[in-house]
C-alpha cells in the first residue's frame, strides 16, 4: 500500500512539473471582449496581427514588442500580445497559436520555442489564409512568409573574434550556450567555434549550458574556472547566462581577469560591463525584429513583394563605443 | 554500528561519494571547489529542511520554487523602494534597506506557506492540489510585481547573504538552520508532533496531538524557510529573476527523499535532506568539471539518484528500520 502511494505522489510530482499556468478565463467577459474587437475591426477594417515571443520574461522580449507597437502604430493594425510564460513550453505555444487560428487573427508573427514542433501549427494557420512571419527563432520549413532575425551564427563569429583579440588570441577559453538543442543556441555555439578556429592559439576548453538561468550559468562558470585555472575568457550566449557568468567571475575576484563577451544588453549587463566585469556585449536588435516582423506581415496581407530572409544585424558594443548616439539608440529602445 | 550507520546512511553516501570523486578528479577535491559547492548547495538546502517538515507530516509543498521567486522579487523591490541601488554609498541607510528587504522576503514565504496550511488543515484540500495552486499564483504574482523583467542594479552589500562576498556566510547559515531544525525535531514536543502526524494521523490525533495545528506550522515554516531561500538566491545572483527557481520543488523534494524522507510522511530528517541535496549538487559539479555530455548528465543524475535511494532502502531494511506492511 505504502509502495503503491509513493509511486503515485511521484507520478504526480513529475506531472506537476509539466503543468502551465493558468488559462486566462474564458468567460462571457471575455466572448464579449472578442465580440468587440471583431465589431471595430470591420468597422474600421483594422488588422489584427497577433505577436507571439517564446517567453514573456527577459527584456529581450518586451523590447521586441516595443518594435511592434511602433510598426503597428506606423501601419494602423492591432496587436496581439500572448505567448508561454517559459521558452520551453513548446506545448503551450502550440495552443497558443491554435487559438490565434481560432480567433481569426490576420497574420501571425511568431518566434518559434521549438524548430519543428511548431512547423505543423504553422502549416495549419497558413491553410487558414493566415500568412506567418517568424521572428528571432525559426523553423526548418519554407512555409513562413519571411524569416526576420539576427544572422545568430555570424553574430556569435563576431563575439569569438571579440574574445580571441581581448585574450591576445592565444589562450583557454569556455562556453556558455543556453539550451542544448534549441536552435538559436545550437546556431551561437556552432558560430561560436567557427570564430575561434580561426585563431590556432585559442583552445575551447569547455562547453556548459545554463538552461537559460542565472543561478546554472553561475554555477557552471565556477566549474569552469576550478577545472581550467588558466581560463582567460568565457563567451555567454544568452542573457541569464552573462548575468550568472558575471556573477561567478566578480565572486572569484577575477573580473576583468578574465575576460567575458555576452550575447544581448539587459540593464544588469550593461552595468556590468561599465564596472569592468565585461568586456564585450554583443547586441541584437530585437525591437527591429518587432518592427520588420510586424511590416512584413502587413506587407504580405497587401500583396507587396516580402524578401523570404531579413538579417537584423548585430553590434559588437564595448566601453569605446557605449556612448555613441547608434548604440545608445540600440541599448534603449524606449 | 550497522543500525548507527543505516540510520544515517545518506550522510555515508555522501561521505562515500566524495571519496570516490575526490579521487578520480583532482579538480574536484580542490578546496576552492569544495567550496563552490557548499555554497551553491545552501538555496536548495534551506528549501529542503521546509520541504522536509512538511513530508513529515505526509505532505508534499510544491510551490517552493515559486515562492522563493517571489520572496526574491519581493526583497528586491523592498530594497530599492527604500532608496538603495547600485550606486548607494555603504552606510547605514542602504544596511536598512537590505535588512527590510531580506525581512519583507522571508515574511511573505511565511504568509504564503501559512495560506498553504490554512486551506490544506481547514479547507481539507489536498496538499498536493493546495500548493500547485500556490505554485501557478506565486509565479503568476512575481510576473505581474516587476512586469516580466528581472530586478537588477541592487546594491553591493545585499551580496553577503548569497556568498558573492564569502562562501562561508551561505554556508553557515544553512548549517545552523540545518543543524537547529534538526534538533527541534528530535528533541521537542513540535517535533515528535511532526513525526507522529506523518506516522498515522489518525492515531496521533486519537492520542491528543493537534494534528492540524502541526500541520499547519510545518508549512508556514517551510514557506518561511524558502523565502528565506529565495532571498539568498536573489543575493546570490545579484538580480532578482521572475523565472528563478523554476522547477526547484523538484530538486528539494529529490534531496528529503534521497536523504532517507519517505513521501507518506513519519520518515526522515533535516540532515538528510541537506546531504541529499548535497549528493546532487556534487554529482552535476563533477559532470561539470569533466566536461560530460550536457544529455548523459541528466542520464547519469537521474540514475544515480534512483540506485542511491534504492541503497538507502536495501540498508535499512537489512538493519530492521523499515517495517513490511
Amino acid at each position: 500500500m505504502k509502495h503503491a502511494m509513493m509511486v503515485l505522489l511521484i507520478l504526480g510530482t513529475l506531472a506537476a512539473c509539466g503543468q502551465k499556468p493558468a488559462e486566462p478565463p474564458s468567460g462571457s467577459a471575455n466572448k464579449e471582449a472578442a465580440t468587440q474587437t471583431s465589431l471595430t475591426a470591420g468597422a474600421r477594417r483594422q488588422l489584427d496581427i497577433a505577436v507571439i515571443p517564446k517567453g514573456l520574461t527577459h527584456q529581450f522580449w518586451l523590447t521586441v514588442k516595443a518594435g511592434a507597437e511602433a510598426a503597428a502604430k506606423e501601419f494602423g493594425v492591432k496587436i496581439v500580445w500572448q505567448g508561454p510564460a517559459k521558452e520551453t513550453e513548446v506545448d503551450r505555444q502550440i495552443s497558443i497559436v491554435e487559438d490565434m487560428i481560432s480567433r481569426k487573427v490576420n497574420a501571425i508573427v511568431m518566434a518559434a520555442c521549438d524548430e519543428n514542433a511548431l512547423i505543423g501549427v504553422i502549416k495549419k494557420a497558413t491553410d487558414a489564409g493566415i500568412p506567418v512571419v517568424t521572428i528571432d527563432s525559426g523553423v526548418k520549413s519554407d512555409i513562413p512568409v519571411s524569416f526576420v532575425a539576427t544572422d545568430n551564427i555570424a553574430g556569435a563569429k563576431a563575439a569569438a573574434q571579440a574574445l580571441a583579440q581581448l585574450i591576445g588570441k592565444e589562450g583557454k577559453v569556455g562556453l556558455i550556450p543556453f539550451v542544448s538543442g534549441a536552435g538559436t543556441s545550437e546556431m551561437r555555439e556552432q558560430g561560436f567555434k567557427e570564430g575561434i578556429a580561426a585563431f590556432p592559439n585559442v583552445k575551447l576548453a569547455a562547453t556548459l549550458y545554463s538552461q537559460s538561468d542565472a543561478a546554472q550559468a553561475m554555477a557552471v562558470t565556477e566549474d569552469m574556472m576550478t577545472s581550467h585555472p588558466d581560463l582567460k575568457g568565457v563567451f555567454a550566449a544568452s542573457e541569464p547566462s552573462v548575468v550568472g557568468a558575471a556573477q561567478a567571475v566578480k565572486a572569484a575576484g577575477k573580473a576583468g581577469q578574465i575576460k567575458l563577451v555576452g550575447f544581448d544588453a539587459s540593464d544588469k549587463e550593461i552595468s556590468d560591463l561599465k564596472d569592468g566585469t565585461i568586456q564585450a556585449l554583443v547586441v541584437q536588435n530585437p525591437f527591429k525584429m518587432g518592427y520588420e516582423g510586424v511590416k512584413a506581415a502587413v506587407d504580405c496581407l497587401q500583396n507587396k513583394p516580402v524578401e523570404k530572409r531579413i538579417d537584423t544585424g548585430v553590434t559588437v558594443v564595448t566601453m569605446e563605443n557605449l556612448n555613441d548616439p547608434e548604440v545608445q539608440k540600440l541599448l534603449y529602445p524606449r | 554500528m550497522k543500525r548507527f550507520l543505516a540510520r544515517n546512511s545518506p550522510l555515508v553516501i555522501l561521505a562515500g561519494l566524495c571519496v570516490v570523486l575526490a579521487v578520480l578528479s583532482e579538480d574536484f577535491r580542490s578546496p576552492g571547489n569544495l567550496q563552490t559547492v557548499a555554497y551553491r548547495t545552501s538555496v536548495v538546502g534551506v528549501m529542503a529542511t521546509g520541504q522536509c517538515l512538511v513530508i513529515l507530516t505526509a505532505g508534499i509543498d510544491l510551490s517552493v520554487g515559486s515562492v522563493a521567486a517571489l520572496s526574491g522579487v519581493i526583497a528586491a523591490l523592498t530594497i530599492k523602494a527604500m532608496g538603495a541601488d547600485v550606486d548607494s554609498v555603504p552606510g547605514l541607510p542602504v544596511y536598512a534597506a537590505i535588512g527590510a528587504g531580506v525581512l519583507a522576503g522571508t515574511l511573505i514565504g511565511l504568509l504564503c506557506g501559512a495560506i498553504n496550511g490554512l486551506l490544506v488543515t481547514k479547507g481539507r484540500i489536498p496538499p498536493f492540489i493546495v500548493t500547485l495552486g500556490m505554485m501557478m499564483v506565486a509565479r503568476g504574482i512575481t510576473l505581474l510585481l516587476c512586469k516580466g523583467v528581472a530586478v537588477s542594479g541592487l546594491p553591493d552589500a545585499f551580496g553577503y547573504l548569497g556568498g558573492a562576498k564569502g562562501w562561508y556566510i551561505p554556508v553557515s547559515i544553512t548549517a545552523a538552520l540545518s543543524a537547529a531544525f534538526a534538533m527541534a525535531l528530535a528533541l521537542t514536543r513540535f517535533g515528535r508532533a511532526v513525526y507522529a502526524t506523518g506516522g498515522k494521523l489518525s492515531a496521533a490525533r486519537l492520542s491528543g496531538i493537534p494534528v492540524d495545528r502541526v500541520r499547519l506550522f510545518a508549512y508556514a515554516l517551510c514557506g518561511t524557510l524558502t523565502g528565506f531561500a529565495g532571498v539568498m538566491l536573489a543575493s546570490r545572483t545579484s538580480i532578482a529573476a521572475p523565472n528563478a527557481a523554476e522547477g526547484m520543488e523538484l530538486n528539494a523534494i529529490a534531496a528529503c527523499v534521497i536523504g532517507g524522507a519517505s513521501l507518506v510522511g513519519g520518515e526522515g530528517g533535516c540532515l538528510g535532506a541537506l546531504a541529499g541535496a548535497l549528493i546532487m549538487n556534487v554529482l552535476v559539479n563533477f559532470c561539470n568539471l569533466k566536461n560530460f555530455d550536457v544529455y548523459w548528465q541528466m542520464v547519469l543524475v537521474g540514475v544515480l539518484i534512483i540506485v542511491l535511494v534504492y541503497y538507502d532502502n536495501f540498508r535499512k531494511r537489512r538493519a530492521g528500520l523499515i517495517k513490511e506492511d
